[in-house]
This record gives C-alpha cells, structure tokens and sequence, in this order.
C-alpha cells in the first residue's frame, strides 16, 4: 500500500507526531482490555457461543463461535470473536477470516480424480467409494512392489493424523515440514534442554513479566496470546528488540529495529556473549550449578568422565574443578531403571570453577591438560567482538555493545524462534539464542526463558522407536518392524527433513518411495526447489491430495480428497504457546456447506487402509461400519477425543480426585481448562534434565558422545557463512528474505479474501536501492535467481523497512501458479514470487535444516 | 451543526500498540457487512471494511495508522449533506446516517477530509464506522467489533464525558494527536503516538 493513500495527513504531521513516540509506557491495560464479559453480553443477546481452536494457522488460539440460537449456523450468522480470558486467546486477521474459508468459492467439494498429465491440473469428479477402492489398489502395488515404507505421508499440522494412517500400514515415513520451519530450534533445544523440551511450544519466553525481549529472527506473528503477553509487559515498560533484515510489523509497535546482514544472526549473538563475558555481566553462579560450562575437556573437546580417572568410575559423571576444596568433583544425574533423569548425582556439595586450567592423570596413568568448557566458550566469542561482528552483520559495534549491555543490566530474555529456516546455518544461531538467557541465568525465571508443562492430552498414536510398539487413541497396540523415518538416514538429528524423500522418489536412494499423501499442507509453499518438487511429483506412482482447498500440489496428484474444514470437526488437545498447562476443545460448529462433500482427513485414510488391508484396519480398531461417514462421526470421532482427555483427565485426578469434573466444567462452559499454573524455579532448578549430564548443555555432550556425530558437529556454536545459496556480490545482486506477517501469510490464508487487502504480494526494496536501479514505488520488477536462473515477477515495494542490499517478501502469501485454483477472482493468489522458486534446496548437514531465503538478480521488468 | 452530547462517544487508537494484524479491519467486515464478504471497493481497491490502513515510509521511524470515521463534532460530511442525512446522534455523538433521507448523492464520500468513507455496491448508501453491526453490538452492551478484537489493546472506545472510562484514562494519561484538526473537524478519533 503506498504511503499515506488518500489520507491528507502530512509527512509532517505525522513526524511531529512520532517525535512523541514511546511516551505512553505505564498505561496498563485496565478496565478497557475486552473480557469475557463481552461475549456474556453477546449470550444475553441471544447468541449461542461454541469453544473452537483456530486452525488458519498452526499457532491454535482460542476463538469463539457465535450464532443466533436457533438458527442454522452459516457464513453470514456465524460470527467469529476472541475467547479473551484462554491462555492463548485468539484473534489476529488470519483468525478474522476464518469464516471466508469455510464456503469458499474454491473449496474444493467432491474426490477429484487425474484426467490430464500430471501438472496439467485437470480432473474429473467422482464418488468417494471410487476414489478410495482405486487408491487402496494402487497402494497396495506399491507396498506389494517397495514395501510399506516406500509410501510417505506428509502434513503441516496435522502430522499425528498421518502418523494414525502411516503406522496402521506399517511405514515409518512420515516427514512433515520441519526444515524449512522449526527444525535448527528444535534440534538447538534438543541439544541444550533434551526432550520433552526440544519442542517448540514447550520452552517460550515469559512475555508477560519480561523486562526487555530480543527477537533474533522471529516477530510473534502466529500465537496472538503471546503477542497479546508482550504488549501487557510493554505497557509496563518492557521493551521489545527486532534482530532481522526487515523491520516486522511488531517492531512498529513501538519496538526497536536492528537490520542486520542475512544469515549472520549467530555471528551477531557470539558477539553480545562476548561482550556479556569480557563485562563479566553473566551469571557465574548459575552457569556453574546449572550448565555444562564447568565441565573439564581434554584438548579434543571430550569432557573427563569419573571412569576415566578413578577405578569402577561411573561413565555418565562429569569432572569438575571444586573451587571450595580445591579438587576434581564429578557432577551428573541421577537416573531410574528406564534411563529418566531423577535427580541430580555425584558432589553435590562442590563449587565447581568456571575458568579452572590444570591436568588430570588418567586411570591409564597418562596425564593430560584440561580446561573448563567455559574457558572453550571464551575462546569461541573472543573471535566475535562487537567490531568484528559488526563487519559481518552489519550491526554497528556500538549497538551490539548497547544491546549486550541492556540485555544484562535488565536480565533480558532472548526468544528461542519458532519459524527459523532461513539461510540454511540456523541451528548455531538457534543455539546462541537460547544460550543467551543461560549467560544472564534468565531460565525458567518470571520474565525469563521458561519450560512450559503438558497436560498429558493423549496422543492419536505412538511409536516407540526401539521396540517398533504402536499405540493408538482407539485402545489398540501392534508393532511394526521398520521404524526409522527415511529423512534421517541422511540427516540423522533432523525431526522431518522432506527433502530426502524427494531424493528417494528421484534417485531411489536409499530407497525408493513410490506413493506420496499430503495431509493439508502446500508442499509448494513449504519446500524449496520448486522444480526438483515438481520433477520428484511426476515420477510417483501414486500421488493422493487432502485438502480443504487447491493447493498447487493438486495439480500433480492422481487423486485430490477433499477435507473438512476445522470449523466442522471436533478436536481436544493441548494449548501450545502459553506458560499456562492447559487443554482446550474445539467443538463443531457447521456441517459442511451445501455441496461440499468434504471428509475427516483420518477418515479417508483409514477407509483407504480398511479397503488395502482391512486386517491392519482392523489391528488399528478401525471397525468396518465406520465405512459411514455419518457412523465414524457419532462413533470413532467422539471415542477418539474422549480417549485423547481421558488420558488428560487421568494425570490430573493423581493430584486431585475433583479435577476432572473441574476441567470437564471448565471445558464446557469457556472452552479450556487450566490444570497447572506456572510454577517457576522447577525444571533444572529442582529436577535435572534428560541432558547427558542432566544440566543446561550450553556445551553440548550430544555431539560428542555420539561416535558418528563427533566430527561433524561443534559443542558450541560457530558463525558459519551461507552455504544454501550464493551470496549477492554485484549492484543488482540482493539477498531476498522471506518471512512470516500477522494478517495472513499460512497455506489456508493464502487463498482468503481478506487478504487480498490485508495480505502482501509486493517485493520489497530500500530506498537507495531503488533509486539506483531507477525502480518505483509500485512498478513491476523482474528477479532472477543467482543459483539457478528461475525468473518472476513481483511489484516493488520501495520502502525503509528493509536494509539496503537486501529484498523482502513474505512466505505463504505469494506466487499461486496452480490450475486447479486458477480463477480470476482469485488472480490476486499469483502475483508476486515464492522465494522457493530460487532456491537450491540445501540442507544443514546432520541437523538437515533448509533455507527460506535466497539470492537474486534483479532489474526493472 | 455541532450538538451538546450527553455522551461523547470517541475512538482511540494506539500506534505504539498496533503490529498491524488486521484483525480489527476483518472483523469490521464480518460484523458489520456480512453480505459484502467477497467485495472489493472499487475507490480503496480494499474489503468491504470501515477501516484503512496507512503506512508510512519514515526514514528514521517506519509508521503505520489505522483510520476511520473520526466522529468529528464539526463533520465536514454533516455539514455538506443538502437532505439533512448525516446528523450527530444528540446522545452520544457519534455521526451517524438518517437512511431515510439519504439520496446516495455521495457529498459526504467526497466531503470526509479522512477519506474512510464508501458506498454500498447495492443500496449506494455511503458506509463508514460505525456499521449497523457495531450499532448492535454497543445497544447490547458491547464494544465495537474493532476494540474487541485487538490482541494487543491497541483500541478504545468510550464516553470521554466520564473520567472514569479507560479512553477518558488513556486519552488524560497518554500522549495522544487528533488527526488534521487544523482542518476544524473536531475528531473523535484519538491517536496515541
């Protein structure tokens, strides 16, 4: 939108206006802040009001739907609205248009069957008991011909159904899209926190007590209740900082900006903890109770071990300098028979150094030097001073200085990301995020980075990975033999690398995988190298789309299934993003519109296994009668869920016999239930974590113990230049980033009429940078990827909120090519450009994650 | 015409708040032109919503405003309509428009300094905030749809003749702008900046 549109409000004017900006800190939110109130005042009024979970992103806020009692629900009565008082209270322009989606002029209605070349997008509509009798054929030849494994399923959101499916067949091939989101970040927590806290939700900043948040990357566009957090806490004065090439729509609210470099975000985090430790700011007390800085390493980057030094020594305690008796102590963690952390082990009495150098005389009577792993730590930052780093981000030295110092003088916090596949060398900066708060001992503290609780929701399944024992929310168990997922034969750490399963459906390496499902989830959006999708689509064997509308995967497949819409479908599950342990409920609101014939995505999966395999169907408690859909409805779907809150419901009664009848209320009447509030100073504090040696890894052991990862990987992190695509070298040369916006910008938004308005298509660029390619405001350019020469077109946006050298877009917004979808008054969908048109599709190598950005050539079209 | 309001309904909008969501400006469309969900006005190129959003290009501070009917007490669009259509409601107010009397001449379209106004496709009757489903949701007790639906608080809506409410508290304790007041429009719409 250009600037000032229509408005005679001058430059000016609103200059002299800002001039005023950040004045209003203190305000509070008080009485005026919307409450629950305001949808008691809309029952009085005659309105019924339905708990749902929004489904238009994959954040799950909670929302309500509201209708006219008595009358049928439908897209003109069925008003959308905040559930104000839930843990992740709800409401952003993709939540707003949640009714656009349900009767779409594009939903697609009825099974769609291949009647043209795959691409061509052309089908023919049949019936569902057509379309499921040929798919499980077809599957069928396939596992008859390359096993079970070589089909793959692949979702966005809704991986736990496909995984429903997958198990039941027998496949552990389903990868999701995990390396172009959240991968380095859950890879970065698995090696610093271990799991249950690798999980992106189960480790978040506390928002709503922080005193100044470092977003490094991220701009909490996706969980409004986050969001919502943060502006409570800024109102009473917390300050927020935006780390990125752009500056996000949140760094507008009052925030402040730090363009920086693509891909130096590690190189920028290296040198804040460089000055945090030359200022000596850092937390020396926690760092050496709590975290592995105090751990004794030999040269080679191994820590001493009690079995090194002392005869029958225990392997998994750790050698530290005791600063109190001036002698070695071993530090670890207790376990039980299973291998869970329980407590924590060995001197527990010791003050172990940070800065110690000595030696140590191994069992074998050798002696070698060792050093803390914080002496190691040192040694990395103190290649990353502020002037050194400044010449690599693009940060001016004293503004690192700056934000280091603010950032432990006021004991920030540092978000660990969600959405972070950008440049291919993310897990390192991931990991120097978390780190971050480790230095100022800013972990699971009010205002710190906390661990947030699970409620214990049942899973739809489970698979245990050692014994190959499948476990199903329909009370059934069995086993499969093949278990390890085919992503991580290549990227052994990764938690869903899709990219290697194109590689087994191009080159049959190290298997080949012939049949493919997408559970709701654009593949053309998410993954990069358009054209190797496009080449790996055309040699499957069986191609099978479910969705709700026509992503432009549908015009490769040989089926498209089409899907119910979340508005339509009951859900329990628990509330990711808060620090609130909670379990919300998504109730039905509509049946599908006139017409559209669109199925639960377990559904016709199941119906296609009970068809190819009904005894698998059978093993999996998939009955035969659920073949109606109107029978699966009023039967399986309500026994699912309850077995889903049963398990929930159970936890809770161990710590009070009234709490399921409390949460059952409390689900009823607003929707969610929470079933522990956050308690802080536990997790690590009290209880060690299922870390190697139970503490905070800021020196990660899980490289080093693993013989195969050893040489490939770094205890601690490093600045790695770009590797996924070419750096941009000449004048019309640009990096062109791509990130996430509030207002739409997610594979269902994409399509929303809403967000032809509210939504952006454009390509930004710098003033400077438009002026000296002579682009306007407006004017329509063409760009070209360095890497592989793919062209599009987009219109310029000339504007100060990216850097110079540097173009922005925004990801799942932009460049539909599909032919399905092809309709003119949706033309808007393919205006501007996919930055993974330009992508090369590197992968990090072990952790497997990918880059969302790319290099290009760009000149006026 | 300027009336003596028993109420002084106004607007407040909070730029150091606002992350540019859209919620509020969706949300105006769902409540109040439920039968205009797939239109685009042809002189905004925008939803069907009274709200719009401008962003500006600042070197030292990118800035982004959302605007809308700025209830003014001296509205250029009352003043301008030749059939006595457009009136301030005497007990809160709030511009508003007689339909009865309404030609659909667009005068006030033209006339509104802010540019937030545009017409029904259908009944041509000139639109702006508030609409006929925020007028509900206020007789039942509520707040507009706007002010509801901001994650962040970055609205506020209220009677500025009672200290008591929290736009009279922002409006007193903020540093707030009334947008082109040189152009004696008298707005109701209060920006914190």
């Amino acid at each position: 939108m250009k600037s000032g549109q229509g408005l005679e409000l001058t430059r000016r004017e609103f200059v002299t206006a800002g001039a005023a900006v950040a004045a209003s800190a203190g305000l509070g939110l008080g009485a005026g802040w919307p409450t629950q109130a305001q949808v008691k005042a809309l029952e009085d009024a005659g309105y019924e009001k339905k708990p749902v979970t929004c489904f238009v992103c994959g954040a799950g806020c909670g929302l309500y739907a509201m209708h006219p009692k008595g009358a049928t629900p439908g897209e003109r009565n069925v008003l959308i609205v905040p559930n104000h008082d839930h843990p992740q209270r709800g409401y952003c322009g993709r939540g707003a248009s949640a009714m656009w989606y349900w009767n779409h002029p594009l939903r697609l209605k009825k099974p769609l069957k291949r009647a043209g070349e795959r691409g061509e997008g052309k089908f023919t509509e049949i019936e569902w008991g057509q379309a499921l009798d040929e798919i499980a054929a077809r599957l069928k030849t396939v596992v008859e011909k390359h096993g079970e494994k070589g089909v793959a399923l692949t979702s966005h959101d809704l991986t736990s159904i496909a995984q429903f499916f997958g198990y039941a067949l027998g496949t552990p091939n389903i990868v999701n899209h995990a390396a172009t989101c959240q991968t380095a970040g859950t890879i970065s927590r698995r090696w610093i926190f271990a799991p249950p806290y690798d999980t992106n939700f189960r480790v978040d900043p506390d928002y709503e007590n922080a005193r100044y948040v470092l977003f490094i990357g991220r701009t909490l566009q996706a969980s409004m209740g986050a969001q919502s957090r943060l502006a409570q806490a800024k109102s009473r004065g917390a300050r927020a900082v935006y780390v990125d090439p752009r500056m996000p729509e949140a760094a507008m609210a009052d925030g402040e900006w730090v363009p920086i470099v693509p891909g130096t975000d590690t190189a920028f985090a290296l040198a804040l903890a460089q000055v945090i430790l030359a200022d000596k700011s850092y937390d020396a007390e926690f760092l050496a109770k709590y975290t592995t800085l105090p751990l004794l390493i030999t040269a080679d980057g191994m820590p001493v071990t009690q079995a090194q030094i002392r005869p029958k020594g225990d392997a998994t305690l750790y050698a530290v300098w005791d600063g109190k008796r001036s002698a070695m102590a071993f530090v670890g963690a207790k376990r039980d028979e299973e291998g869970k952390a329980i407590d924590y082990f060995g001197d527990l009495d010791a003050e172990p150094a940070l800065d110690y150098t000595g030696q140590v005389k191994l069992l074998d009577g050798t002696v070698v030097p060792v050093s803390t792993a914080f002496n190691a730590l040192v040694a990395r930052c103190a290649e990353y001073t502020p002037a050194a780093a400044a010449e690599l981000t693009g940060v001016p030295a004293a503004t690192i200085t700056r934000i280091a110092r603010e950032f432990a003088s006021l004991k920030g916090v540092c978000d660990d990301s969600w959405y972070n596949a950008r440049n291919g060398n993310d897990f390192d900066a991931c990991r120097m995020m978390v780190i971050l708060n480790a230095l100022v001992g800013n972990i699971d503290k009010p205002g710190g980075l906390c661990f947030t609780g699970s409620a214990g929701v049942g899973s739809l399944v489970s698979l245990q990975g050692k014994t190959g024992e499948v476990k199903n929310a329909l009370g059934k168990s069995w086993t499969i033999t093949e278990t390890k997922r085919i992503d991580t034969v290549t990227y052994p750490e990764s938690n869903g690398t899709f990219d290697a399963v194109y590689t087994a459906m191009l080159e049959g390496k190290p298997y080949p995988v012939r049949a493919l499902f997408t559970v709701g989830t654009t593949l053309f959006y998410r993954d990069a190298n358009t054209e190797r999708v496009k080449k790996a689509l055309k040699t499957l064997d069986l191609l099978v789309v479910q969705d709700i509308l026509p992503q432009e995967v549908c015009d490769y497949a040989d089926y498209v299934l089409p899907a119910s819409y979340f508005l339509e479908r009951p859900e329990v599950a628990g509330v990711k993003w808060t620090l609130q342990t909670a379990i919300q409920t998504s109730e039905p609101v509509l049946r599908a519109p006139a017409g559209c014939q669109g199925r639960d995505d377990a559904w016709m999966l199941m119906e296609v296994l009970r068809r190819a395999y009904p005894d698998r169907a059978e093993r999996a408690g998939w009955l035969p009668e659920y073949a109606d859909y109107e029978k699966y409805r009023s039967q399986a779907a309500p026994v699912i869920e309850q077995a889903r809150l049963s398990a929930a419901l159970k936890r809770a009664a161990e710590k009070d016999p009234d709490a399921p009848e409390k949460i059952r209320k409390a689900l009823h009447t607003q929707g969610y239930a929470i079933v522990a509030k956050k308690k802080y100073r536990n997790t690590l504090w009290t209880k060690p974590l299922e870390t190697a040696s139970g503490r905070m890894e800021v020196y990660a052991l899980r490289g080093l113990l693993n013989e195969k990862l050893r040489a490939k990987t770094d205890p601690l992190p490093k600045f790695t230049p770009i590797r996924a695509y070419r750096v941009p070298m000449g004048p019309n040369e640009f990096y062109l980033v791509s990130g996430k916006n509030p207002a739409n910008g997610s594979g269902t938004a994409v399509f929303g009429w809403p967000g032809k308005f509210v939504g952006d298509r454009s390509v930004w660029i710098h003033p400077a940078d438009a002026e000296r390619l002579r682009v306007a405001d407006g004017q329509m350019i063409e760009i070209e990827g360095l890497d592989n020469g793919v062209k599009g077109q987009a219109r310029a946006k000339v504007t100060q909120r990216v850097r110079p050298g540097v173009l922005f877009t925004y990801g799942f917004s932009a460049g539909y090519r599909g032919r399905l979808g092809a309709d003119p008054r949706f033309a808007f969908m393919s205006e501007g450009v996919n930055t993974h048109w330009f992508a090369t599709g590197y992968a990090e190598p072990v952790i497997g994650n990918m880059a969302n950005n790319v290099s290009v050539r760009v000149s006026a079209a | 015409m300027t009336v003596e309001a028993k109420k002084r309904l106004a607007h407040l909008f909070d730029t150091t708040k606002c992350f540019g969501c859209g919620a509020c400006t969706v949300a105006c469309t769902a409540t109040n032109s439920p039968d205009l969900m797939l239109y685009e006005d042809p002189g905004w190129h925008s939803l069907a919503t009274n709200i719009r959003r401008v962003e500006f290009n600042l070197r030292d501070r990118p800035g982004l405003l959302l605007v809308q009917c700025q209830h003014c007490e001296s509205a250029p669009c009352v003043k301008t309509c030749p059939f006595g259509a457009m009136y301030n409601d005497a007990a809160t107010g709030l511009v508003k428009l007689d339909e009865r009397r309404c030609i659909g001449c667009s005068y006030c379209v033209a006339a509104c300094p802010y540019n937030v106004r545009w017409k029904h496709p259908k009944t041509g009757l000139p639109m702006k905030c508030m609409g006929k489903g925020c007028e509900q949701l206020l007789a039942v007790g509520q707040l507009p749809a706007c002010v509801q639906a901001c994650p962040v608080g970055a609205r506020a809506f209220g009677d500025l003749n009672d200290p008591g409410t929290e736009i009279s508290r922002r409006v007193r304790n903020g540093r707030t702008v009334r947008l082109l007041e040189a152009k004696g429009t008298k707005p109701n719409y209060f920006v914190v900046v």
